[in-house]
């Protein structure tokens, strides 16, 4: 992973979220690889524990970013219209109160073309029709 | 102006403190710009990230005629302002300059009276603002170059700076450039076939030069052995493998004895048993663990690992660190009927900024990345879910002869590669079926994310400014840190016979070394002892290994994975002693019986 590369992208992405709500943005480079968004707001139909639409994201780097789109979790406790739409995959390993989001592999990333922000609007789309076989082929 | 306050101490000697490297594409650069055919002297800087004694450079910048005070035919300086704004923009960024300048009137030039005034005058000026910066110099010429550096330059002594050049094979013409002195010494006697091939200058290049392997499976060992008996003395390892049953019938040197060491320790007592002078540092681990510096000593990381991350790992490493990387792979396809389709091999080389890297070609398959990241239950769910294959649990099938056929076109690329006596192959692919052997040129992409003009070329460690970031204030240190450092085992021969000579049975009726009152055996750690019982098998009785070798031979899969030789050999000492205290006391007996009579 170039963290060169890497900051600049997250400063897109930050600037990027700002035009439309105001999430609160850290990452870890160091340790955890990882870019969390706190309090987003999902779209209509996904609520948390608290019955509001906020939840937090993390984008899970790993090492091997660019060459791999990253993993998404999401908080643990959000659900769409009370259910856990098969993008929740409960099975799966992910950090303490989140739950992987299972975005699916872009068969034509590019990493030297898309990056956490396409990866952001990827989320976006999929989330807001979390029940297709393929929220982003349906979207 | 008064001389003797502006003297130099010129030493004449190429310091072994500091060493310039460029790729030959950045000298090629270098020399287009300043050698025109117009005569003119011109001038350049050279932009390096200063790491582990070596400075990368990360950036030529030619200054043009108008951002020039002087530049003529005998005389070239930039403009007081240029010099300002380009050093202090180097020297604020943690850069350190080096100052070029040409003398299109030489072959091989030297600096002259006028030059060492103006070096000296940079110092004084530049050594007050930057004490902690050193201060390069170079002069071009058509056939060499001639450099001098301000270690520190807050003292007038001046060295010579030695200068590596990156794929220095792909230069148009030769060129010749201060280095250091080698370090170690060549055993003419030993080498001396050896020598006959490659000249006293290439055995003392073999024996100069560090080489780190990742993975010391079935083809890593082959590589170290060979490098070894061929004569290099430094080795880095690092796998984090131990060795298993199903590893004997490729790992060269490994015995039934060794089923459950580390196979960095088992092959690194081979490699010293091939050549007595070789030091091996050790890691049980990934090769990202190991600490970066380690790392970056390597003259050539050679990868010979079955993960794609690894390989990445060591791709990303070399192009950060200016290194060599030769990258080694075997593959064996089969259809349904289990029979052999494809037998191929993989040889990389990946020359930072002169050769395409492994991003460069593609060789980053995402999908094989994400399932290698994934945790036994995340594929166990996927596999369920239908996402990937069964297979890709199952190992991949390998036969020794073709690592044989890559370990040995690896060690040959190798040897081209540092002893310069044919130009090394950028990527040699060949067919085990229909032996065919193809050899390819290649060039780095200028839009790729690792070597690439965005990329990571000469960088050193990973570090950035936090200042301007979101979040600000975090932790944004280099992977391998300290805080993640991992302990390496030193492997020598030394160590080898110290753990012969001192091997006795302990209190608890082990084998192993003597007590240390100092307790400093136990800093050696598990892998010491690895290196004990295989020292102690190959030193034992003829009778024992025999004993050994038919227990080994019946052995059950199961049985494989406990008693390790050492055990195996310390039971069989207490047995002994137990035989022994028998026939002493039916001695006894009978003796006594006698006298009872």
């Amino acid at each position: 992973m170039n963290p060169n590369r890497v900051v600049p992208e997250v400063q897109e992405l930050h600037e990027m979220i700002k035009q439309r709500q105001n999430p609160i943005m850290s990452y870890d480079l160091a340790d955890e690889l990882e870019v969390r968004i706190e309090q987003l707001r999902f779209p209509e139909g996904w609520e948390n524990s608290d019955g509001t639409r906020f939840g937090d994201v993390i984008f899970d780097l790993s090492r091997t970013y660019p060459r791999k789109q990253p993993k998404v979790y999401v908080s643990g406790d959000m659900r769409y219209e009370g259910d856990s739409p098969h993008v929740l995959y409960a099975r799966s390993v992910a950090p303490a109160g989140f739950i992987k989001y299972c975005i699916h592999t872009l068969p034509d990333w590019d990493p030297a073309e898309h990056d956490l922000k396409t990866m952001f609007n990827v989320l976006e789309v999929s989330l807001e029709n979390p029940r297709a076989k393929n929220p982003l082929m349906e979207a | 102006m008064d001389q003797s306050a502006t003297a130099s101490v010129t030493s004449g000697e190429v310091t072994d403190g500091l060493e310039l490297v460029l790729t030959a594409a950045q000298v090629e650069k270098l020399r287009e710009w300043t050698l025109q055919d117009d005569g003119i002297e011109r001038f350049a800087y050279i932009y390096c990230e200063r790491q582990n004694g070596r400075l990368l450079a990360r950036e030529i910048d030619p200054i043009p005629a108008e951002d020039c005070a002087v530049m003529e035919s005998s005389a070239v300086r930039p403009e007081l302002a240029v010099e300002r704004e380009r050093l202090g923009a180097a020297m604020e960024e943690g850069l350190v300059p080096i100052m070029v300048h040409s003398h299109p009137f030489s072959q091989r030039p030297g600096f002259s009276a006028l030059d060492d005034d103006i070096m000296e005058s940079y110092r004084k000026w530049l050594g007050k603002l930057y004490p902690e910066t050193p201060l390069g110099f170079v002069v071009v010429g058509h056939r060499g170059v001639d450099t001098a550096v301000y270690t520190d330059p807050t003292e007038p002594q001046r060295d010579r700076l030695g200068v590596d050049i990156v794929g220095e094979w792909t230069l148009d013409t030769p060129l010749e450039t201060p280095s250091t002195a080698p370090d170690v010494s060549v055993d003419a006697d030993r080498y001396d076939r050896s020598i006959r091939a490659l000249t006293d200058d290439g055995q003392q290049q073999v024996a100069d030069t560090t080489v780190g392997i990742a993975g010391l499976g079935g083809l890593g060992s082959m590589v170290a052995l060979q490098l070894a008996r061929f004569g290099v003395q430094e080795f880095v390892f690092a796998d984090p493998d131990v060795v298993e049953r199903s590893n004997l019938p490729r790992i060269y040197g490994a015995t039934a004895a060794d089923i459950g060491r580390d196979k960095v320790d088992v092959v690194g007592e081979q490699v010293v048993r091939a050549n007595p002078d070789a030091e091996i540092r050790a890691y049980n681990d990934r090769v990202q663990a190991v600490p970066e510096r380690v790392l970056a000593e390597c003259d050539v990381v050679i990868g010979a690992v079955d993960r794609l991350s690894a390989r990445l790992y060591c791709n990303e490493f070399a192009t950060r660190h200016l290194r060599y990387y030769i990258d080694g792979g075997v593959a064996i396809e089969t259809d349904d009927d289990e029979r052999v389709t494809e037998e191929r091999g993989l040889i990389q080389l990946v020359a930072p900024g002169v050769t395409a890297c492994l991003d460069c070609l593609g060789r980053n398959d995402p999908e094989h990345l994400r399932v290698e990241e994934m945790s036994d239950d995340e594929i166990e769910a996927d596999i369920e879910r239908g996402y990937i294959d069964e297979d890709v649990r199952s190992p991949e099938p390998a036969i020794t002869p073709l690592n044989g056929m890559a370990a040995s076109s690896i060690s040959r690329l190798f040897t081209k590669l540092v002893t310069g006596y044919s130009s090394p192959t950028d990527y040699l692919r060949f067919d085990g079926l229909d032996e065919e052997l193809v050899d390819v040129g290649t060039h780095p992409s200028n839009d790729c994310i690792t070597c690439g003009a965005d990329g990571m070329l000469g960088v050193g460690e990973q570090a950035f400014e936090t200042d301007a970031l979101v979040g600000g204030d975090i932790d944004v240190s280099s992977p391998a840190s300290e805080a993640e450092a991992v302990e390496a085992t030193t492997i020598t021969d030394d160590t080898l016979q110290e753990a012969s000579s001192d091997t006795g049975t302990a209190d608890d009726g082990t084998v192993g070394p003597a007590p240390d009152p100092a307790g400093t055996a136990s800093a050696a750690g598990p892998a010491a002892q690895a290196i004990e019982s295989t020292a102690w098998g190959s030193t034992a009785d003829p009778g024992a290994a025999g004993a050994q070798q038919t227990a080994d031979s019946s052995m059950s899969p199961a049985s494989d994975c406990s008693p390790s030789g050492a055990t195996r050999l310390s039971r069989a000492a207490r047995e002994r002693k137990w035989l022994l205290g028998l026939a002493v006391l039916a001695f006894v007996a009978v003796k006594w019986l006698r006298s009872r009579s």
